[in-house]
């Protein structure tokens, strides 16, 4: 088997995490470009506040949305038995999308507002496709449930363009469109207390019943004949996955890709059992967000929306992680 | 002395929807403790209908069903997975979980929601992919399993749950010649353990050559009920089947030709 599967792989996922979030401290554009001498957070008391307002804010938050991301896109490709499913799945981000463009261009755009409000829309995006679904005459439920999210997807997204073209272009406009490409140059101690009592339950509930996950995965005469309350234990884990996203994706604006690419690496290296696949997902998906995150703020002198870089790089990695998967299986 | 029933059923009627008509009419059976029986019949005769309803899975209409004993209402659904293991038709398994951790999900009715399975439950996996053969290659994906070490994996997945009654749908109908008689050899031994093994298929001679109890379902009724050499008769499977059917005896063992 030409897999590449480590020993121990999620003390590895811990150190290295570790060991990137103390060199991120060091990375960005103060003193200069990229690299800050490390006796700076001795001596100078700039280079103190810098860190600690707002690079440690940044780090924290980044691996947060990469965990919850992540996360979240390991239990929804299992219990949805789809490896091609994410968190931009049932409605849940184009809910979330809407509901903070809703927030920006009818009241006034507070980020407490903002994150409400995003957190609201995707919920209802999870409640409208899940009620959709059980209405449905057509497929299996997991079919069923992947049509009313495209539907459910769809309407939220052409409810977004058209608050596109009635906001502002020249106040509300840029603001939904930075919002939309992701990023988290704005995030500060408050964000990331707001996050926090989301995401760690949430993360907790998927870790703790992460075995759970692997029986969802089987077809439902099969998880019904093992004594699991699939639909209960579904809806359960569903709703824990779509908390983190929501909460994360509120600060953070739309991240992409990561929810998709992780689980499938952290499978091939941790093993496919959502036992050892979910630490590594989160864990794996912290470093790469926080990666992603520090060539967004360190590469050049302005910004670049970390929602374009995990697409560009998580895209480009999928691809050539499938064409590689291809070759090993023959 | 006729050994007692662990499935007894009694005028059973069901149907998938209002509107439609009756999949199983009447039907009453008892199938013996420790029997490896075959329940027989043409395509749409019921059979899986028939599995899902011992599982639970489906109600019927109307009549009554006893497991162990006892009515399906009166176990919880942990309780009852404890009692019947089930190795559908063709699980499709889109992730490549090891073997060992592919059959380990069947320790899932002796875990809490929270629990994971321990060094007991590896224990438990590793005797159940022995008895289907399969312990030597544990590590492996499940993806890569041929066809007929997939159909032992799946059972192999359900002997870990420790049944006293395993349901099997059609385990054979798409193995070669080697396989199915890996899969035969497999379910005899598991008959002579003392687990009660209940297939559906809709070749005669699968069951011929493996039930000594056997089932004759027919448009949602039971033709016949009782040992192989009773009821594998040419009248009853013509009857079953619809056409021609001859029952020849080569080497002590029955064969069934239409």
């Amino acid at each position: 088997m030409s897999r590449i599967t480590l020993k121990h792989p999620q003390i590895w996922l811990i150190a290295a995490l570790i060991l990137f979030a103390l060199l991120s401290v060091l990375l960005g554009r103060f003193p200069a470009p990229y690299w800050m001498p490390a006796h700076l957070l001795r001596d100078d008391p700039f280079a103190q506040q810098l860190v600690l307002n707002l690079r440690l804010p940044r780090i924290l938050a980044a691996i947060l949305l990469g965990m919850a991301l992540a996360g979240s896109g390991a239990v929804m490709q299992m219990i949805f038995r789809n490896p091609l499913v994410e968190p931009g799945f049932l409605g849940v981000s184009q809910g979330a999308a809407l509901g903070a463009g809703i927030a920006i261009v009818f009241f006034g755009g507070s980020p407490l507002l903002i994150q409400g409000s995003a957190a609201l829309c995707a919920f209802l995006g999870l409640l409208l496709s899940y009620s959709l679904a059980r209405r449905l005459h057509y497929g299996g439920w997991i079919l069923r449930l992947v049509l009313a999210g495209l539907a459910v997807s769809a309407i939220f997204s052409s409810g977004l363009g058209l608050l596109k073209s009635v906001a502002d272009p020249l106040r509300q406009l840029p603001e939904i469109t930075f919002w939309l490409l992701g990023g988290l140059w704005a995030v500060t101690w408050t964000d990331l207390a707001r996050m926090l009592p989301v995401v760690l339950p949430a993360l907790a509930v998927v870790w703790l019943m992460r075995w759970r996950v692997s029986l969802l995965s089987l077809s439902d005469e099969t998880a019904f004949s093992l004594g699991v309350a699939a639909g209960r234990e579904r809806a359960l884990l569903l709703a824990a996955a779509v908390a983190a996203t929501s909460a994360v994706v509120a600060v953070a604006g739309v991240v992409g890709w990561v929810g998709l690419l992780v689980p499938h690496v952290a499978r091939r290296w941790a093993g496919t059992d959502a036992r050892k696949s979910i630490p590594a997902s989160m864990l794996l998906g912290g470093i790469f967000t926080l990666l992603c995150d520090d060539l967004a703020r360190t590469l050049t002198a302005g910004e670049i929306p970390l929602g374009i870089l995990t697409a560009l790089l998580g895209s480009t990695l999928f691809m050539a992680l499938m064409i590689r998967h291809k070759g090993a299986q023959r | 002395m006729n050994p007692p029933s662990i499935i007894s059923l009694s005028g059973l009627d069901f149907k998938y929807a209002a509107n439609q008509p009756l999949v199983l009419r009447g039907l009453s059976l008892d199938i013996p403790t420790g029997s490896l029986t075959a329940i027989l019949g043409p395509n749409g005769g019921g059979k899986t209908t028939l599995l899902h309803i011992l599982l639970g899975l489906l109600s019927p209409e109307a009549g009554t069903l006893h497991i162990a004993g006892r009515a399906p209402a009166e176990y919880s659904r942990r309780e009852l997975s404890r009692i019947i293991g089930l190795v559908p038709q063709n699980e499709h398994i889109p992730f490549d979980f090891s073997l060992l951790d592919y059959v380990l999900l069947g320790r899932a009715p002796y875990l809490g929601a929270l629990e994971q399975p321990g060094d007991q439950d590896q224990v438990c996996a590793l005797k159940a992919l022995e008895t289907a053969g399969l312990a030597a290659m544990c590590h492996r994906p499940v993806t890569t399993l041929s066809g007929g070490e997939r159909q032992l994996a799946m059972i192999a997945r359900a002997l870990a749950q420790s049944p006293r009654i395993l349901l099997l749908d059609e385990p054979t109908s798409h193995l070669d010649l080697a396989n199915r008689r890996a899969v035969h050899d497999v379910l005899r031994r598991l008959a002579d353990e003392g687990v009660t093994v209940i297939f559906s298929s809709h070749d005669p001679n699968l069951a011929a050559s493996t039930a000594n109890h056997v089932v004759l379902l027919r448009s949602g009724m039971v033709l016949a009920a009782g040992p192989a050499e009773a009821v594998l008769t040419a009248e009853l499977l013509t009857t079953t089947y619809g056409l021609p059917v001859q029952v020849i005896t080569c080497d002590a063992h029955r064969v069934i030709v239409s």
